[in-house]
């Protein structure tokens, strides 16, 4: 647990916030995070995020999901438990697709979730780190870290109010 | 109409594609005077194709529409374009009914006998009535849904709620009609079997098809720096949609396939053992599933690939091969007989409707602005970003 200072610009707008974090990734300023009420299209592209890790964890959790039913299923159709139904073969695979298609969705699903969980350490004794709950409400709230060397809390307070920041704040936050 | 250099074939082009379209015309003469049954099989299944291509691309618009989508605005007017084949359609199924007795077993001699009670059904003057009716609803109701759209641009008074009403119209329409053509045109060749999930792997071909026919025509009007609006989010979301209807037609040709050959009772299994018996018809039965959902699943799985123009590209080409050989096999079988036949007249044939098919495209499409410029939602579309 560190703790980290931040200057949290609260937005009215999502065309504002887009517009402002923009900027800001190409000023320079150290952008943390942005907290908005619902998925703002761009806003990846804006913060300057790395591609989600997640599609390979969905693909790998898939394809696992596919491999272990089949195994099972041929295991328990031609090993285990052979039963003759409707006099066709025991290793009858087109009766193993609707499983193994379920289960290879079942795995994925579960399996991203999951890794996302995983991923950014989510977890029901997790605090919040939400730097104004209003970003979880109506308003738009951008924040950039506040380090010892680099640019101020005047300088980035100024260059949000700018990009159209309807307030600034100085938060604690925890990470 | 105002003419347009936004077009897609030069001159000498569309010189050429009048010859295919000639060299086509013969060799279909030509073959029903050798090949009756063949030349007319060929001939439905080449009218079903560009038919179907056609139709999925109104369906494409009458959805975009009726769910107020913006991001595919900035497109519409390709799919607009290629319904602009309907009308030759509706001409090539008035032809089919004149050879109606070479393919279909309740057309020709004995044909009452053979079908039983569904003779009351299955019978050349019902089938015509039926034919005439969906191609009345379909040229009326595309028609209104589209001279809407245009007239935005000419007047610029917004006509979205007179789009969606025709959409929904047409929808509602479309999903009876398209259900009893696939029953009467496809299904009734071999009038003894039937399946009620049919006509849905039918629509979802032709809508799969239309998919990989409208990114084709894309990709190929960027190529000629047409449409340069469309930007990567734009392909990536035809790549999505191209992805999930290629990977829904393999759910339901498994679906069809997995009852059948689960309840393995001999009236349903006819269809399925006709066309995998044989090396030639196991072939491309096999090969139907490799191209129509192996291939595009590998080339359209990861996101970075929906967004490269030539992969798109080359993925609607691997499709609407695939499609034309998913038809090939549901027409071929009961009237080739023992082994496919796959020569010339094929060639010639499909060659010949698809240069009509593009020849019409791009003259309807030439004949107005690229873009839709006088609907309300070009400018959310002109600036859409996926997540």
């Amino acid at each position: 647990m560190t703790q980290h200072r931040l200057i949290a610009g609260v937005f009215d707008s999502e065309e504002n916030i887009l517009a402002a974090a923009n900027a800001a990734r190409r000023a320079g300023y150290p952008v943390q995070d942005a907290f908005t009420p619902y998925p703002v299209h761009g806003m990846d592209h804006a913060l300057g995020l790395a591609p989600s890790p997640l599609p390979k964890y969905c693909f790998r959790f898939g394809t696992a999901g596919l491999l272990l039913t089949l195994a099972f299923q041929y295991w328990v159709s031609l090993y285990d438990w052979p039963m003759n139904i409707g006099g066709k073969s025991f290793n009858a695979s087109p009766a193993l697709i609707p499983v193994a298609f379920e289960l290879t969705v079942l795995f994925a699903s579960l399996g991203t979730v999951a890794s996302f969980l995983a991923l950014r350490r989510m977890s029901p004794m997790k605090k919040p780190a939400l730097p104004d709950l209003r970003g979880i409400d109506d308003r738009f709230v951008l924040t950039m870290r506040l380090h010892g060397e680099g640019a101020g809390a005047e300088t980035m307070g100024r260059f949000l109010k700018e990009h159209g920041a309807v307030e600034i704040r100085e938060v604690e936050a925890q990470s | 109409m105002i003419p347009s250099e936004q077009s897609l074939l030069s001159d000498g082009q569309k010189t050429g594609l009048k010859l295919i379209a000639g060299v086509g015309a013969a060799a279909l003469a030509l073959g029903f005077r050798l090949a009756p049954e063949r030349t007319v099989a060929n001939l439905l299944v080449d009218n079903f194709f560009f038919v179907g291509l056609s139709l999925a691309a109104a369906v494409f618009i009458a959805v975009q529409n009726l769910s107020s989508a913006g991001w595919s605005v900035v497109l519409r007017r390709i799919p607009e374009a290629m319904t602009a084949y309907l009308p030759v359609g509706a001409v090539l199924t008035a032809a089919l009914l004149f050879g109606a007795r070479f393919i279909y077993p309740w057309a020709g001699p004995g044909g009452a006998a053979l079908v039983g009670p569904k003779f009351v059904y299955l019978n050349l003057w019902s089938f015509t009535a039926r034919s005439a009716v969906y191609w009345v609803a379909w040229l009326v109701l595309t028609g209104l849904m589209l001279a809407a759209s245009r007239r935005e641009d000419l007047d610029g008074r917004e006509r979205t709620r007179r789009t969606k009403a025709f959409s929904a119209v047409f929808l509602i329409v479309f999903g009876v009609t398209f259900t009893l053509c696939s029953v009467d045109w496809i299904m009734s060749l071999e009038p003894n079997w039937y399946s009620t999930i049919y006509p849905w792997y039918l629509f979802i071909g032709a809508f799969e098809s239309g998919l990989a026919a409208l990114a084709v025509l894309l990709v190929l009007l960027r190529k000629r720096g047409i449409l340069s609006e469309v930007n990567d989010h734009h392909l990536h979301d035809l790549g999505k949609f191209m992805f999930a209807f290629s990977v829904f037609w393999a759910y339901l040709w498994f679906s069809q396939f997995l009852l059948i050959w689960y309840s393995n009772m001999p009236e349903e299994t006819t269809f399925f053992v006709r066309r995998m018996t044989g090396r030639g018809w196991s072939t491309l039965f096999y090969g139907n599933l490799l191209v129509n959902f192996a291939a595009p699943f590998a080339l359209l799985l990861q996101a970075s690939q929906k967004k490269k123009q030539n992969v798109l590209l080359w993925a609607g080409v691997v499709l609407l091969g695939g499609h034309w050989i998913d038809l090939y096999m549901l027409v071929m079988p009961p009237v080739l007989g023992a082994a496919p036949k796959l020569g010339a007249l094929e060639a010639l044939s499909f060659l010949g409707l698809a240069a009509v098919y593009l020849f019409l495209f791009n003259r309807s499409f030439a004949a107005r602005k690229p873009i839709p410029v006088g609907d309300p939602y070009l400018d959310e579309s002109l600036h859409f970003e996926g997540v």
